[in-house]
């Protein structure tokens, strides 16, 4: 069984020779942060590490939250991702790209949880899917309640879409969709063929586009049989 | 002819640049993207309208997904949630630093206290104490069962004989009599009486069964050991003393 750092270093390798862009501001100063720890020079590393944490902080979150789309337990998988990251960062390489280290990192803590989550779901007792309906906090204050419900069902529903899709079209469909990342960078974190990651695209969208389309029929089926029913 | 020619020529020119073919899911994905393609994939856009529908399709719902993902992330996660995030980081890298000390943790009331060292010796103590208390368990055993009570003699029948029986002895005097004490029933024979029969007479008691009592009988033949306490408390007719006189 590897270890993480012997999994991030090999990673990294990856990294170097799939990409050939500039090396962002981030990686630069983990560059930094590592010399600093290499040094001794703990305190000032945390401080300058916390310069890379102001940066990826929201990018992260956004990618947790997708998998996860629970605030707690977002929360969590981020702070460990990044200590993870400064406690990694030794074996890191200057030349490489820090954010795509970093994501990877966050993905697969990401997946770990989800694994997690459902091992526990096999223990506990489904609970009733009304639950929390009522206890949703104070009422919209958008102009139009209905279409702000509209909305919320929309969301719900794209959230569902993409929760149904396997593990490698999600990542896929949240790293280049959502997070707007080519399909090379998406497939160094992934650790995919560039080309491999456009076919879990393709394959995910068409996946999506049919749910959403029988969803949305669905829905409207049940709207017109209410109406007529009133 | 010549049309033909020309046809030909542009069929075979289309088939050579690859614009013919219909464009492949990672291609589409590509150009839905916005990532760099080939100048003939979009060649083939502009002139297949079955590749361009698939790429609006494929672009629209791209769209959806970007701005339905974006605004439940916007919802639940809030600028107060991202600061307190930020906070909590940047805790943890302190912790992991040293410059600052982790949670504090409140112990248990006797958590302060050493537990105590268990050493070789504290081991014999333990063998000693295992010996002692068998000691005293057998002891305690035998002295208890010394206060009990005594045991009873058992009769030829099985059954325990009573004191008053067993004291009194029997009498063979041959003088062609013999003296039965009678059980005191209460009401016409009070008990410590004696009755006289001739040898005859005691004959012809012994050879009646009626005269051993069904519950005698039923008590001494009877297999339930419910009863048994009962029975060594009542005396027996084959342990009455007898007089032969």
């Amino acid at each position: 069984m590897k270890t993480t750092a012997t999994r991030l270093k090999e990673q990294g390798a990856e990294i170097t020779r799939a990409t050939d862009r500039e090396p962002a501001i981030e990686t630069k100063l983990a560059a930094e942060v590592k010399q600093l720890l290499a040094s001794g020079q703990r305190v000032l590393a945390a401080e300058r590490f916390e310069a890379i944490v102001d940066r990826e902080q929201r990018r992260a979150s956004r990618i947790a939250y997708h998998y996860l789309r629970d605030p707690a337990e977002v929360d969590e998988v981020v702070q460990d991702a990044f200590v993870k990251a400064f406690l990694h960062l030794p074996s890191f390489r200057e030349d490489l790209f820090f954010e795509l280290w970093f994501t990877r990192i966050l993905v697969n803590a990401c997946l770990d949880r989800l694994k997690a989550r459902k091992r526990l779901a096999r223990w506990l007792a489904p609970s009733d899917p009304r639950e929390g309906v009522v206890a949703e906090g104070p009422p919209s204050l958008d102009p139009s309640p209905e279409d702000a419900l509209l909305a919320k069902e929309r969301r719900a529903l794209v959230e569902v879409a993409i929760d149904q899709l396997p593990a490698r079209q999600r990542t896929a469909v949240i790293l280049s969709y959502l997070e707007g990342r080519p399909a090379r960078e998406a497939g160094i974190i992934m650790g995919l063929n560039e080309s491999t990651v456009r076919v879990h695209l393709f394959r995910a969208m068409r996946k999506l586009r049919g749910f959403l389309k029988r969803e949305s029929w669905a829905t409207r089926s049940r709207v017109g049989t209410a109406e007529r029913e009133a | 002819m010549t049309e033909l020619m020309r046809t030909t020529s542009a069929t075979l020119s289309r088939l050579w640049t690859g614009s013919a073919r219909h464009l492949t899911d990672d291609e589409l994905t590509a150009v839905a993207t916005g990532e760099t393609v080939a100048q003939r994939t979009l060649a083939h856009l502009d002139q297949c309208q079955r590749c361009a529908s698939s790429l609006v399709h494929a672009a629209d719902a791209i769209d959806l997904l970007q701005e339905e993902a974006s605004a439940s992330f916007d919802k639940a996660y809030t600028t107060e949630r991202h600061q307190a995030q930020r906070r909590r980081i940047g805790r943890r890298l302190a912790t992991l630093v040293g410059t600052e000390s982790p949670g504090k943790v409140i112990h248990f009331p006797f958590s302060g206290r050493p537990l105590p060292q268990l050493s070789a010796r504290s081991g014999h103590w333990i063998a000693v104490a295992s010996a002692a208390s068998l000691v005293i368990g057998v002891s305690a055993g035998q002295l208890l069962h010394f206060h009990a009570a005594p045991a009873k003699p058992i009769s030829s029948d099985g059954v325990a004989v009573t004191e008053s029986a067993q004291t009194v002895p029997l009498t063979f005097d041959m003088t062609g009599t013999v003296k039965l004490p009678l059980l005191g029933d209460g009401l016409q024979h009070p008990a410590g009486e004696w009755s006289s029969l001739t040898l005859e007479e005691f004959d012809e008691l012994m050879g009646n069964p009626a005269f051993f009592g069904n519950d005698d009988l039923a008590l001494t033949n009877f297999l339930m050991s419910e009863f048994g306490s009962i029975d060594a408390l009542t005396p027996h007719v084959s342990d009455l003393p007898v007089n032969i006189q």
